[in-house]
């Protein structure tokens, strides 16, 4: 190849190609620390919740009476829910994985002075919150009808808990936590009876995501949650909010809404901002691959004697093509170079500044060859008006 | 070496064709040195391209070493011209960001020698022309003449069969103008075919014929006297 | 010789309209992609309390448990609320010249007209001091009096939209509206107000929008309603009915107080501290004093506010218009450059230095104008996007009269700081050299 020869024409023709590099350099960390945190909310969003995401609806009924019989009420609403078309199941149920209201407490896994603590995101519901979310029984029982309290008073504590497999293995590690007590702050016991396999938090961030529990208590302004055939669920929101409003006139029914949109408006920011930086990410490099594209028809269109030359003494069209193009893929390289720099600085910067995670090393030949990439092809159309100049203009003085 | 016949060449613009050439035909004998003359807009030029192969005959053959180019696509006539023609151009058109060892090296490049071979051949090149000592120098450090001798360097460094030149002298004064026309009969005496572009009558009576063009067409041949013997003396002044 | 000027740079930009569009339209992507992230910043980190933030604070007072810190905020720091009972405390003192404890709850609301369906409102329960410390507007009406406070009397505030929802716009004063089935009388209804980020409560989201009508703190909780946010506890407490937790070391309400001067600061630093050693002697309090009044711009940085989101974003764009910025300066040079021969021809002729330096100056500052109007339109665009994205970015997103002249400006400037090297570079130019090759 002739790579002396164009390094030696570069050398002497430096501001453009040095204008280019940088370009390319600052893309490059740009590109690359974009695609950092977008991976990094794209993994977050995506993060199992242990539901079935979308066949679940979340309705709710205010009331403001003081009910005689709030388990009535309860068994009214489920039974009538349960009958409309389309729907499987209904539970009665304190919170939602990622709806952003939920309770949390810490709990110890003994009664001893020096036990172990835990932070448990913890959930309150009826025998049908099994079946209805989806959860599966790993080790022990689900709790039976006659164990769940309805409507307790403000001091009661439950005595029974279904525990998360994260949790019950990180509190009773390598031991059975079937029939072992956990203690809440006031010293109660509670008794585990079970474990499900996987049951995310009601909210993301403060401790691990799958850390929780199910305790068997119902309160009767509880949300509802409808576990519905996914293909109805869209028409079913204001059937069930209709309904709801049918049974008692005297209620306020709350906003009906589908699990999936929920989720969705809790990441909403991190969908946001991954979409801007997509956005950036995707300008960034259509103006660097214009920047090429100008600056390479500027060097052709003053080349295009020398073109002309070369081609009267004997080069073919694919030469001169050849020409620019190592040429470019020269300037580009020198550029990923000093972007290799710049992006490890960037993301020093950001992981100190913004909590962003490491980029991953995989991440840097993929660049450089995505960078290799758009610059050949912006390169591709002014090398190919050089290839097309007329040899004859050798011959013009000009 | 060379034989055309009938050669038109027709530019079209819009509506409007110019014909730049009209039923041309010449034969050049190997080892000749033909100096094409004529007026501004006789097809001096359009000539000088056809037979350097930068542009093809609208019709008629040319037949080029005992073979016929006037057909030939893009990619073989850029290896003719690469293997059987060198070029000297009137503003030497050396490529101003390379030095003179890299300038004279070009063609060679396109032959896909390897660095050896090119070594050794663009240093005998330079030698010809007495600038070995300047090779890493740029064509902008040298004078009007060196840079001419750098660029017939470039044309001698493939042993072409054919050199054709376009006014080699006309961006020189007279001193470095002879100089030049003394290399180009050196190079002619060693055996290569020249065909000079010139409308210096006094230039054109140093080759061994003249071809008088006039509107696209060849109006008389006038056969000369071969150069003085002096021309020796002459290349031993320029080493 | 301005106009003059301004004719070439036209000319000009025509002649080669590939490289002058791409020019342009570099510069304005780079305008448009940081003045969209800026507008965003500005907006969030700009005052949400004009003229009188710096005298109106938010209260801590450290109540945490001994172990460790509430918050992990500057090395430890109190809990960002309070508990009801100090509130309550804070209530008697006299030294403010307003102060409000108060939360947030939802209510389902109806007027006496039937037909109209039961809605979930929001509401503010909060003091009557609330309303002159936040410098609210009122339409009609005002304020409860203190009685109201006192007494928890069944009165609202509604805010103007809800006001045109339940009585259409008019003076309801005086009319009677629904919470829960308990009627409540208007007592005024106030204008628009919407105050970004809405500092006093960040509960339920810094850029969400004003509440829907406000009532007396004490009528919640007479009704023994816990309010809607969140609640923070540290101690095991048994809790067996709604008095316990109010007297509970859980903090779950907002207090904020209105201080105009630096002596009136410190005499309620003074109260608060003598307060929280007298509790002391209760057993509270257990941690080192540390009791303090923020004001709301530095509480808008405390409680980080403005995302690092925003931020990187911010970093982000500004590395894009620097890219931008190279992009121009690589054409511009190409484009000057390549008239060169013209400019050895003007030189000639007698064009000095300052006149050729002069002349592409004038075309830069053009291409600088219109980069920077299209960057405007591309920032509209960019802002029409992002209220499209995030909910509760409305009051957010806009561009305004301060943004639009610095969009310009920068855009200016950036075609200035892009132009200065191909202008130097091309007045440089020796007349002769470009006259004689041609």
């Amino acid at each position: 190849m002739e790579i002396k020869p164009i390094l030696s024409t570069l050398l002497r023709n430096k501001t453009g190609a040095v204008l280019i590099a940088l370009q390319i350099a600052l893309t490059m960390a740009v590109v690359v620390n974009a695609i950092v945190v977008i991976q990094d909310r794209a993994e977050t969003i995506a993060m199992p919740t242990g539901v079935d995401v979308d066949q679940l609806i979340m309705a709710r009924a205010f009331s403001f009476n003081d009910e005689q019989n709030p388990r009535a009420v309860i068994e009214n609403d489920l039974t009538l829910l349960g009958e409309l078309p389309g729907v499987q199941s209904v539970t009665k149920i304190s919170t939602m994985p990622l709806s952003n209201s939920g309770s949390s407490s810490t709990f110890r896994v003994s009664d001893a002075d020096n036990a172990a603590s835990i932070n448990l995101a913890y959930y309150q519901s009826d025998i049908h919150a099994l079946g209805t979310l989806g959860l599966e029984i790993t080790r022990g029982r689900w709790f039976r009808d006659d164990e769940v309290t309805y409507q307790p008073d403000g001091g009661y504590a439950p005595t029974l808990v279904v525990l998360s497999d994260y949790a019950a293995d990180t509190m009773y590690p390598d031991e059975d936590p079937i029939g072992k007590f956990m203690y809440n702050s006031l010293g109660d016991a509670i008794e585990v009876i079970g474990t499900y396999d996987q049951l995310a938090k009601p909210w993301y961030g403060w401790g691990n995501f799958y850390s929780t529990a199910i305790f068997p208590i119902v309160d009767l302004n509880a949300p509802l949650v409808l576990r519905v055939d996914a293909d109805q669920r869209d028409a079913l929101i204001p059937v069930i909010e209709e309904a709801l409003a049918e049974i008692d006139r005297e209620r306020l029914v709350g906003t009906t809404r589908a699990h999936t949109d929920i989720v969705a408006n809790t990441f909403e920011r991190d969908v946001a901002m991954n979409r801007m930086l997509t956005v950036v990410m995707t300008l960034v490099v259509i103006i660097t691959a214009l920047g090429i594209v100008g600056l390479a028809s500027f060097s052709v269109m003053q080349r295009r004697k020398q073109i002309g030359t070369r081609r009267a003494i004997g080069a073919q069209r694919f030469h001169i093509l050849r020409y620019f193009l190592t040429e470019n893929w020269l300037i580009t390289t020198f550029g990923i170079v000093l972007g290799l720099g710049l992006t490890f600085a960037l993301n020093s910067l950001l992981i100190n500044e913004y909590n962003l995670p490491k980029l991953d090393p995989i991440m840097l030949p993929l660049a450089v060859l995505g960078l290799w990439g758009v610059g050949l092809l912006a390169t591709l159309g002014p090398a190919r008006n050089a290839a097309a100049v007329d040899p004859a203009i050798a011959t013009r003085s000009i | 070496m060379l034989s055309m016949n009938s050669i038109t060449k027709v530019y079209q613009a819009g509506v409007i064709e110019t014909h730049a050439l009209r039923s041309l035909s010449l034969e050049v004998e190997a080892g000749e040195f033909v100096a094409v003359t004529g007026p501004s807009g006789s097809g001096k030029t359009t000539f000088l391209n056809i037979a350097g192969l930068l542009e093809a005959p609208s019709s008629g053959t040319y037949v080029l070493d005992g073979t016929d180019v006037s057909t030939m696509r893009d990619r073989a006539r850029s290896q003719t011209r690469n293997e059987k023609i060198g070029f000297i151009f009137q503003g030497f058109n050396l490529i101003p960001d390379l030095n003179i060892f890299d300038n004279v090296d070009v063609p060679l490049r396109y032959r896909g020698w390897s660095g050896k071979e090119r070594r050794e051949r663009i240093v005998e090149a330079l030698d010809l022309v007495g600038l070995s000592a300047r090779k890493q120098h740029l064509p902008s450090q040298l004078s009007g003449g060196q840079q001419q001798r750098v660029a017939i360097a470039r044309a001698l460094a493939g042993n072409p069969k054919l050199l054709l030149a376009d006014e080699p002298t006309g961006n020189l004064d007279s001193l470095m103008a002879r100089q030049v026309m003394e290399l180009l009969e050196e190079i002619n005496s060693a055996g290569t075919t020249i065909i000079m572009v010139t409308h210096d009558p006094e230039l054109a009576r140093r080759a061994g014929r003249n071809v008088h063009l006039l509107d696209g067409q060849v109006s008389d041949f006038q056969p000369i006297e071969p150069p003085p013997a002096e021309s020796d003396d002459a290349v031993a002044q320029v080493a | 010789m301005f106009g003059y000027y301004m004719r070439l740079a036209w000319l000009s930009l025509k002649r080669n309209s590939l490289l002058s569009s791409l020019m342009v339209g570099a510069i304005a992507l780079g305008i448009g992609v940081s003045m969209t992230t800026l507008t965003l910043f500005y907006v969030m980190s700009s005052d949400p309390l004009p003229f009188k933030s710096d005298r109106v604070f938010s209260v801590q007072m450290d109540t945490w448990g001994p172990d460790e810190p509430a918050n992990q905020k500057g090395g430890g720091s109190p809990p960002i609320q309070m508990t009801y009972r100090d509130a309550m405390a804070l209530m008697e003192s006299e030294i403010p010249t307003h102060q409000a404890t108060m939360m947030h709850r939802g209510f389902a609301v109806r007027t006496e007209d039937e037909n109209v369906r039961l809605q979930r409102l929001a509401a503010r329960a909060t003091y009557n001091g609330f309303f002159p410390m936040f410098d609210v507007p009122f339409l009609y009406g005002g304020p409860w009096d203190d009685r109201a406070d006192e007494n928890a009397d069944e009165v609202v505030v509604l805010s103007r939209e809800s006001n045109e929802k339940f009585f259409g716009g008019q003076d309801s004063v005086g009319k009677t509206i629904y919470l829960d089935s308990v009627p409540f009388r208007v007592v005024g209804v106030i204008d628009t107000w919407q105050p970004t980020p809405v500092f006093y409560d960040l509960n339920n989201g810094a850029w969400s929008s004003t509440e829907d009508m406000f009532v007396p703190f004490q009528v919640p909780i007479s009704w023994e309603y816990r309010a809607h946010g969140s609640t923070n506890c540290w101690k095991p407490e048994k809790l067996e009915n709604y008095q316990d937790s109010l007297q509970s070391e859980c903090v779950w309400v907002q207090h904020w107080v209105q201080l105009d001067s630096a002596e009136q600061r410190e005499e309620f630093h003074a109260f608060m501290d003598s307060y929280a050693s007298s509790q002391k002697e209760f057993g509270r309090f257990q941690r080192p004093l540390d009791n303090r009044t923020t004001n709301v711009v530095d509480w808008l940085e405390y409680m980080e506010v403005v995302g690092g989101d925003n931020r990187l974003l911010v970093v982000l764009s500004f590395m894009f218009l620097l890219i931008c910025l190279l992009n121009t300066v690589g054409l511009m040079l190409a484009k000057f450059l390549n008239r060169a021969p013209l400019v050895g021809v003007r030189r000639a002729l007698g064009a000095s230095k300052r006149d050729v330096a002069l002349q592409h100056g004038v075309e830069v500052m053009l291409i600088g104008l219109l980069g920077g109007l299209g960057g405007l339109m591309l920032s509209y665009l960019g802002l029409l996007a992002v209220r499209n994205w995030y909910t509760g970015y409305e009051y957010l997103a806009r561009l305004n009269p301060e943004m639009i002249v610095t969009a310009v400006a920068l855009a200016l400037g950036a075609a200035v700081i892009a132009g200065l090297y191909p202008t130097w570079h091309i007045t440089r130019i020796q007349p002769a050299v470009h006259l004689k090759t041609q």
